[in-house]
């Protein structure tokens, strides 16, 4: 019976006729490039993964009564064209002892830098000379990530330099931990703008198949074949169709991204080997890839066929299909309720949820517009308004990847802008720095004493790891906590912080109510630069260990490094919604090419028949677009909400409903412009 | 005569498919086509609806010489002039009964509610007009294709296999009510068939034999 069905399926893909074989390749093609994708975030995963492990695997604490092996201490008084370079001195204390990435007992009084730090070397002077031309390159393992600017100096025991540098036996973390990107943001964002659209690629492709299974089923159906037979066969040409393309993309991607010394629409520097996909994941990709094919055309819907009571009109969907579109609004407007990074969290899950629930609504949509349109008297009206209704289901699914970037699109845009607006540099007037370590109430009032900055402290119900104490003047931290005047009487508007690389805005107050966890303090200084010498004298000299003070405030305000994957991961969206929608085009085009035949014997003329295509293709990218265009500007006015300074992305949204009437006028053209060529009822 | 067709030739693919035919036919006169599969009835049929030229020859409708027309009026002739009944009925699936059977008259901008329950009530199927064609019978089907193809008052009136896929008593209905329709509304009738009901129910047969036509 498997032969059989093998047989029967490859007949019907890569054996079968001309036009067989060329929906099996496009298939095919759509595989590869979801399994390209989805190989692709696999590999960023792993990039994350590493780039956490080699981070985590150089941070040390001493362990219990053992006698450390080295000291070391943080200055963090280098920095390059206003980015702070992360500058560590260490004493060893057992010969032998092994910092990653640097070899075993490193000359005293020598220095190691970074791979990016010995870049800046070779045209920063200033920074060459601080570090001297003989310094060593710390190896890959030492270093996070490729653009990290680490530099390490190794003194003596007995160094005078050494006993004023509070040298301790370890500490949680070295180097910026801005590039350890959080794993669930990026997993959410990967399934939201690479998952679905990757799923909606796929349906696109596997439409055409949709008339053809349908008739091969209706015919088994009648040869007494039963529902797992014509299921198993259905599935087996799915899989022989997308798996040669599967393999084909996956392998691609296993030989390439060993070489990439970038992420590919990403932009971002990394080193060889950092996105190197192992085996094992690439076959796992290749077969999960196949299976999401043979899966979508298993569990499609079938029509009517002789055997089973005819459908009043096939394809009506219920009104419960917008149902998940609801569910997933009230999760999001849950996560917006919900403070803190729980809340975040939800938010995220929501929009996804919104995302699938707006596609899968869509057939409602699509069928109450073809009805109403049905009522208009026009006869071009009825023709359009019943197609739409007829295909609401099919169309909807050719319309995946569509539907989820206009539902995207103004939630990226609203995030980005909040994100973005973190990019912008503090005046050269304004600084703020970051105090790390240990910061305890008596650093606090012992800080405000001598640098006259004023603590506000910032709190929250929920517990969680100590954050670096933000200290900066008033323009520069108004950025953080909306500022209503920027002068002696400055006062906090709405205080937020940065959560997932965005503003989420905090119930703050300049005292903490009973019982509240103090999260983090702000301190803020009407004399910037003075506070910063202040400050670091007061480390250095004062009696606070433990702690290290980071310049300036570009590393503190700089653009979240989520916003270049996101970026990248709607760029590789968009481009995977426009191959959609060609295939959309050329699958709607084979769907109503019979009514078409019909009409035109009918008495119908070419021109009729033309305005009929266009009017069916371009009304449904405009219904799916701006109805999923709708949704995606009430979540974006969400997500603003958690941001007291950022508006609705009004502009981007403008561009996206006149990016998809674009795209429904060329949608309209390029169908009409198909216009059948023959009757297609000739039968003798 | 109401049809004259005169040295018909159309090759498709290469393949000769009528090789000179000719035909007349009077007002309110009913022809039979017969012959066998590929023999190329369904075609001769399309030339004289319009829907394909042929490469030489002639077909007048009423004085009116389709062969002469442009692809444009040929599809305004078929509108206005012809009607056409298929064997499977080739209903538009995603209209209702009485839209369907409305088509031609709203394709003319000339929808005409009345006229459409009245053609529907003369085939049986008053009732069913809001139903889908998937709701129909096979018969059903054709009485619908009849009504549709009748509603314009068409001068010509061509209909493809019929019967084909009807049991014995609803050929002879689906006969019986589109020769006695045809001739009620006076126009030239057409029917390409393998079914003796309907050869033996028209006035005149024909016979296609390799592209050629002879009058039985």
């Amino acid at each position: 019976m498997t032969s059989t069905l093998v047989r029967l399926a490859l007949a019907a893909s890569w054996r079968g006729r001309h036009r067989d074989e060329r929906r099996a390749a496009v298939v095919a093609g759509a595989a590869a490039v979801v399994a390209v994708m989805a190989a692709g975030c696999v590999s960023a995963w792993l990039l994350s993964t590493r780039i956490n492990e080699r981070a985590t695997a150089r941070s040390f604490r001493a362990a219990g009564s053992a006698p450390p092996a080295m000291e070391r201490s943080a200055l963090f008084d280098e920095t390059s064209a206003g980015q702070q370079i992360y500058v560590y001195w260490w004493r060893i204390l057992a010969p032998g002892a092994r910092i990653p990435g640097v070899p075993a007992d490193p000359p005293v009084g020598s220095w190691f830098v970074s791979p990016a730090l010995r870049e800046v070397m070779r045209y920063d002077p200033a920074v060459a000379e601080r570090f001297g031309s003989d310094a060593a390159v710390i190896g890959k393992d030492g270093v996070a990530h490729r653009r990290e600017l680490l530099a390490y100096r190794f003194v003596d025991h007995d160094s005078d330099r050494a006993e004023k540098l509070s040298l301790e036996p370890g500490l949680d973390w070295i180097g910026d931990g801005a590039e350890v990107v959080e794993l669930f943001p990026i997993s959410v964002a990967a399934v939201a703008l690479i998952g679905i659209p990757g799923f909606g690629l796929m349906l696109a492709a596997l439409a055409p198949f949709g008339p053809v299974l349908e008739r091969r089923d209706s015919l088994l159906d009648a040869l007494g074949a039963s529902q797992g037979t014509r299921t198993g066969l259905a599935v087996a040409h799915a899989a022989l169709c997308a798996g040669p393309g599967a393999v084909a993309g996956s392998l691609a991607w296993y030989l390439l991204s060993r070489e990439l010394t970038a992420v590919p629409l990403v932009g971002r520097a990394v080193f060889r080997g950092d996105l190197a996909m192992p085996a094992i994941p690439a076959v796992l990709v290749a077969l999960g890839v196949t299976g999401l094919a043979s899966a979508v055309v298993g569990v499609r819907p079938r029509r009517a066929n002789g055997n089973r009571p005819a459908q009043a009109m096939p394809g009506t969907p219920p009104a419960a299909r917008i149902v998940p579109l609801l569910v997933g609004l009230a999760v999001a407007v849950v996560g917006i309720a919900t403070p803190d990074r729980g809340g975040a969290k939800v938010f995220l899950v929501g929009v996804v949820a919104v995302a699938i629930g707006a596609v899968a609504g869509l057939p409602y949509v699509l069928d109450r517009v073809g009805r109403r349109l049905a009522e208009h008297p026009t006869t071009l009206a009825l023709l359009v308004g019943r197609r739409l209704q007829w295909d609401a289901t099919s169309s909807a699914r050719s319309l995946v990847a569509v539907g989820t970037l206009a539902v995207l699109l103004p939630l990226v845009a609203a995030w980005v802008a909040v994100a973005r607006s973190l990019d912008t540099p503090p005046e050269t007037a304004s600084y703020a720095v970051e105090l790390r370590g240990d910061v305890t109430d008596a650093t606090v009032s012992e800080l405000a004493e001598r640098t006259g900055a004023v603590p506000v402290k910032v709190v929250t119900a929920t517990n969680g790891p100590p954050e670096p104490l933000l200290v900066g003047d008033c323009r520069a931290l108004a950025e953080v906590v909306a500022l209503a005047r920027c002068d002696a009487s400055f006062e906090f508007a709405r205080p937020s912080r940065v959560v997932l690389g965005g503003y989420e805005r905090l119930p703050g107050a300049r005292s903490a109510p009973p019982g509240a966890t103090v999260r983090s303090t702000l301190f803020v200084s009407l004399e910037g630069p003075q506070t910063e010498r202040l400050l670091r004298s007061f480390v250095v000299n004062g009696t606070q260990a433990r702690l290290q003070v980071a310049t300036p405030g570009r590393s503190v305000f700089r653009e979240s490094p989520l916003v270049s994957w996101i970026l990248g991961a709607a760029t590789l969206a968009g481009l995977v919604g426009g191959c959609a929608l060609l295939l959309h085009l050329a699958a709607q085009a084979a769907r109503s090419a019979l009514s078409r035949a019909r009409l035109l014997a009918v008495g119908a003329d070419r021109s009729t028949l033309r305005r009929l295509a266009g009017g069916e293709a371009g009304l449904a990218v405009a219904v799916v677009g701006l109805t999923c265009t709708a949704v995606g500007a009430v979540c974006s006015w969400l997500f603003v909400q958690k941001d007291p300074s950022a508006a609705v992305p009004y502009a981007v949204i403008a561009y996206v409903i006149v990016g998809i009437l674009v795209a429904a006028t060329v949608a309209g053209i390029a169908a009409a412009t198909a216009a059948p060529s023959g009757t297609g009822v000739a039968r003798d | 005569m109401a049809l004259r067709c005169r040295g018909l030739r159309l090759a498709l693919g290469g393949r000769p498919i009528l090789e000179g035919d000719d035909l007349e036919v009077a007002r309110g006169a009913a022809v039979a086509i017969m012959g066998p599969s590929g023999s190329g009835k369904t075609t001769l049929l399309h030339c004289l609806a319009g829907l394909h030229n042929p490469d030489d020859g002639e077909v007048t409708v009423h004085g009116a010489a389709t062969t002469k027309m442009n692809q444009r009026q040929r599809a305004r002739f078929r509108l206005e002039r012809v009607g056409m009944v298929f064997q499977f009925g080739e209903l538009l699936e995603e209209l209702t009964v009485e839209e369907n059977v409305a088509l031609p008259l709203r394709l003319r901008n000339r929808h005409n509610p009345g006229r459409v329950t009245s053609l529907l009530s003369e085939v049986g199927l008053a009732e069913r007009a809001a139903s889908w064609p998937a709701e129909l019978s096979g018969g059903e089907v054709q009485r619908v294709a009849i009504a549709r193809a009748l509603i314009g008052n068409p001068v010509l009136l061509l209909a493809d296999e019929p019967t084909g896929a009807l049991d014995e008593d609803l050929s002879e209905d689906v006969c019986r009510l589109l020769v006695s329709m045809a001739r009620a509304g006076g126009a030239v009738l057409v029917v390409a068939t393998h079914d003796p009901l309907v050869a033996a129910a028209v006035d005149a047969v024909a016979r296609l034999r390799r592209g050629k036509l002879e009058t039985v």
